[in-house]
């Protein structure tokens, strides 16, 4: 008898469980978690690269997210409307006006760079959203765009005056640096890497048109010659001083005002949110650490997670295999 | 017995750690050793598709700091070309690609004495102009010695050990 009563109760707990499961599961449907705010400042582009952004991007990236019934069935409406968030919080296409120009140029680059590497769009979207898939002329039109909304300036008087004002400073040895310099983070800066072994040298034709040359310790040099730098070791250190260019219509171009020298040094125990590496930049002949709280390497870090195959650092030696 | 079994294992581990320590020259990457030298500029040429960084001594920093008017004695140029190279990781970024010339200006002239420059091709084929003919090594040192320094805030200690010369 006593059994029965067991069995009858347990029975009545199990159907009280799917009954309760049910609900919730039906309750939660209820939970819409991504809502389309209004569309206040949107993108003013050419229409065949709004059309590309549109199918690819604006899904996540803008306030107007269309979703199909899968994407609104929770749980999988919750994850959706994280990475939407996400998306939005990085750069919407609803208010893009509302971006300087130079701000809305790095985005353009950044979403090039991220298209070519990969990453975006999400391969858990697109598996989805097949349609959302950028071809090589979608992403030869978000490459045009790019470049035309960089314009070069040919022979910019504006920095071959300042770079004149800042040589006649160096020359006597008037360069205006005092104390310790130290960023956010804790990293400081130091002059010595003149010293140490040249890695590289880079230009850019993006929206930061510069030329740089890029030093190495002893640490990150040994690593990088035998190419063991995923990842670089513990105590590696990259430095890169960067200055403006001056470009001429021959093809020239050469280095004009001082920009910035930055610092990449690996500490796994220090710098564990941006996979060991601390950066550092000193902007200006005064060398003024950029970002106000140490939070400014995030941004830094998710720029060089396209360099991730490469241990995030950009401007390494080719293997001899690539030279050819 | 079983030392010997223990022996012939850690050596040939020892072995095995051997071979994974020497990577394979094809992964291996090469940098441009300045001995010494410190960056006085780097420029480029787009059209050209190559790369240059302009190396000197203390006394070749300052000749290039005052304009070369003066040659300091024993000042060490050493202008190194490279090919342009797209970087994979950034589109809208070139990187030094394969080396092609290592060129080095010095002034031989004793102190007081008037600058007595030489030019030497230490690595690659003769630069060649936009025909294909070999540049003269007089205008070549004509260029190398036309790029104005790159400024470097901040106070530089000098190399401990100059090993160039």
């Amino acid at each position: 008898m006593k059994v029965n009563i067991l069995r009858k109760k347990r029975w009545v707990f199990a159907a009280a469980l799917v009954v309760l499961l049910l609900a919730s599961s039906l309750l939660i449907q209820l939970l819409q978690p991504v809502r389309n705010p209004p569309v206040t400042h949107p993108m003013q582009a050419p229409p065949e690269v709004t059309a590309v952004l549109r199918r690819a991007c604006y899904d996540c990236h803008s306030n107007e997210t269309r979703l199909n019934w899968l994407d609104k069935m929770a749980p999988a409406s919750l994850l959706v409307a994280k990475d939407v968030n996400t998306a939005r919080s990085r750069f919407n296409f609803s208010t893009w006006d509302t971006l300087s120009l130079a701000d809305q140029q790095g985005k353009m680059w950044e979403m090039v760079n991220m298209v070519l590497n990969g990453k975006m769009p999400l391969p858990t979207y697109t598996a989805l959203h097949p349609e959302a898939r950028l071809t090589e002329q979608d992403i030869a039109i978000l490459k045009k765009y790019a470049q035309d909304i960089s314009p070069a300036t040919l022979h910019d008087t504006t920095i071959i005056q300042q770079a004149a004002k800042e040589l006649n400073q160096y020359r006597s040895h008037a360069t205006p640096v005092a104390g310790k310099i130290v960023a956010a983070n804790g990293v400081p800066f130091f002059a010595d890497f003149q010293n140490w072994q040249v890695i590289s040298t880079t230009n850019r034709f993006d929206n930061n048109r510069s030329i740089r040359v890029v030093y190495g310790n002893e640490t990150a040099v040994k690593a990088i010659r035998a190419n063991k730098i995923n990842p670089f070791p513990e105590g590696s250190t990259i430095v890169k001083a960067v200055w403006n260019i001056v470009e001429e219509g021959n093809g020239d171009i050469i280095p004009g005002s001082f920009a910035n020298v930055q610092i990449m040094t690996k500490d796994d125990k220090r710098f564990p949110e941006t996979n060991g590496w601390g950066y550092a930049k000193f902007n200006g002949t005064e060398l003024k650490p950029y970002g106000k709280t140490a939070a400014f390497a995030i941004s830094c870090h998710n720029c060089h997670k396209a360099a991730e195959e490469n241990g995030y650092v950009f401007n390494i030696p080719l293997p001899n295999r690539e030279l050819k | 017995m079983r030392n010997y079994i223990l022996l012939l294992v850690v050596l040939l581990s020892g072995a095995v750690a051997c071979k994974q320590a020497a990577p394979d020259k094809e992964d291996t990457r090469e940098m441009y050793n300045a001995r010494g030298l410190r960056v006085i500029t780097s420029f480029a040429n787009r059209k050209a598709r190559t790369m240059s960084v302009l190396y000197g001594n203390e006394a070749a920093r300052q000749t290039a700091l005052n304009g070369y008017i003066t040659h300091l004695p024993g000042g060490v140029f050493t202008l190194v070309v490279h090919k342009q190279h797209d970087n994979k990781y950034w589109y809208g970024s070139y990187l030094n690609g394969a080396l092609l010339s290592v060129e080095t200006v010095r002034n031989v002239a004793m102190p007081q004495q008037p600058a007595k420059l030489t030019y030497q091709l230490q690595q690659g084929q003769p630069p060649a102009d936009s025909t294909g003919a070999v540049i003269s090594a007089q205008k070549r040192m004509a260029y190398i010695l036309s790029h104005t320094p790159s400024v470097f805030p901040g106070s530089i200690p000098l190399p401990s050990a100059n090993t160039a010369e």
